[in-house]
């Protein structure tokens, strides 16, 4: 046997136990910081250029799918259709509150533009570069279209880190918007993009194509704004609630910017 | 040092792919982990006494570290003690085994 080996593993075993040791210092955050800093501009070419060439692959791909996938945007514009309606008088209301107040959301809150840079190689996190403004840790992020993404996790200089709702480390509540009322439940993310709204009492009539938005409880994000819709639903009968699995509306391969709330809270 | 330096780059371009461009091509919502792939297949290609391997490992390692949010040094422990299980099960075990 090689005499060099047994050094090497205890080589090994010091720096391994080296490098742990750093966590309790918190040195890690500072070289992430400075590697995210020095890599974004490449970062950022990578991911753009990731999304160019899927879209483009992505309309080769899909193009047998588009007539089904027509029709049933076309049934779903219906039913759509109605829930406007029904929503018609609301509207009224809002927006004479709105005009009344002189209010859009951008108004209510300090907005922040970012750009993703990348996503983190494990759990769903993104890196984003903030174009302009203060950001704080904790601050919800959505998109242009006010679907919430997730929360800042981590600032490093002009870097913040987005824990996406879909983190496996999220749990956050949420409402269910059905015929009849809303529901709450408990939003948790499942890592890959993935999240499922769980809690939901038995009795309550949730179908698929529900709406998810955001609630006032907990406090975390301002209370309505859209995450997703349910796309299937589990029931156990050992189990007094049901899960509904969400499909993700913050979907990252058509995203560029996002917009950070400052002042929320 | 030149063949270190090539392998340093190859890493931090596979790391680059993997967070950026990869990120739009996940399969089944998974992203592949290319780094991982490229330690393991590079040992299981390099010779029982070579050293190129371990640092592939070390360097791979502390990289998926730094650009991911979890505790800093796992992935570099897990990719090292892969090539080493690598090294010693792959060319002694199974080499003789099966392979001879």
């Amino acid at each position: 046997m090689n005499r060099r080996k047994p050094k090497l593993v205890i080589f090994l075993i010091i720096f391994i136990s080296l490098i742990f040791s750093l966590n309790l210092l918190g040195f890690y955050k500072g070289t992430r910081g400075v590697f995210n800093t020095v890599f974004s501009p490449v970062q950022k070419i990578s991911w753009n250029v990731g999304k160019s060439v899927s879209g483009f692959f992505e309309n080769i791909f899909y193009l047998h799918s588009f007539k089904e996938e027509n029709e049933k945007l076309l049934s779903y514009n219906k039913i759509l259709m109605e829930k406007v309606s029904d929503l018609g008088s609301l509207k009224k209301e809002n927006e004479f509150l709105r005009n009344s107040l002189d209010l859009g959301l951008g108004d209510v809150y300090d907005m922040a533009l970012g750009s993703i840079v990348s996503k983190e190689m494990f759990g769903d996190f993104l890196l984003v570069k903030v174009e302009d403004g203060n950001v704080s840790k904790n601050a919800p992020v959505l998109t242009k279209d006010k679907v919430v993404c997730g929360k800042i996790s981590n600032i490093y200089n002009n870097l913040i880190e987005v824990s996406l709702l879909s983190n496996s480390q999220n749990t956050f509540s949420a409402e269910i918007i059905t015929e009849n009322e809303r529901v709450e439940g408990v939003l948790r993310g499942k890592n890959n993009f993935e999240l499922y709204v769980d809690l939901i009492p038995k009795e309550k009539e949730i179908k698929e194509g529900d709406i998810v938005v955001t609630s006032s409880l907990g406090n975390d994000f301002p209370e309505g704004l859209v995450i997703g819709t349910i796309k299937e639903i589990k029931r156990d009968d050992a189990s007094p609630y049901i899960v509904g699995e969400v499909n993700f509306a913050c979907n990252i391969n058509d995203l560029e910017n996002l917009l950070i709330i400052n002042n929320f809270r | 040092m030149k063949k270190f330096l090539i392998l340093f780059f190859v890493l931090l371009l596979l790391i680059l792919l993997e967070t950026g461009f990869l990120v739009h091509f996940k399969v089944f919502n998974y992203i592949p982990n290319l780094v991982l792939l490229f330690v393991i297949g590079f040992n299981l290609f390099e010779e029982k006494e070579g050293r190129i391997g371990i640092v592939l490992a070390v360097l791979g390692g502390l990289f998926l570290d730094i650009f991911s949010n979890g505790f800093f040094g796992l992935m570099t422990a897990i990719l090292i003690l892969s090539s080493i299980i690598i090294k010693v099960a792959f060319k002694d075990i199974l080499r003789i085994s099966i392979l001879k």
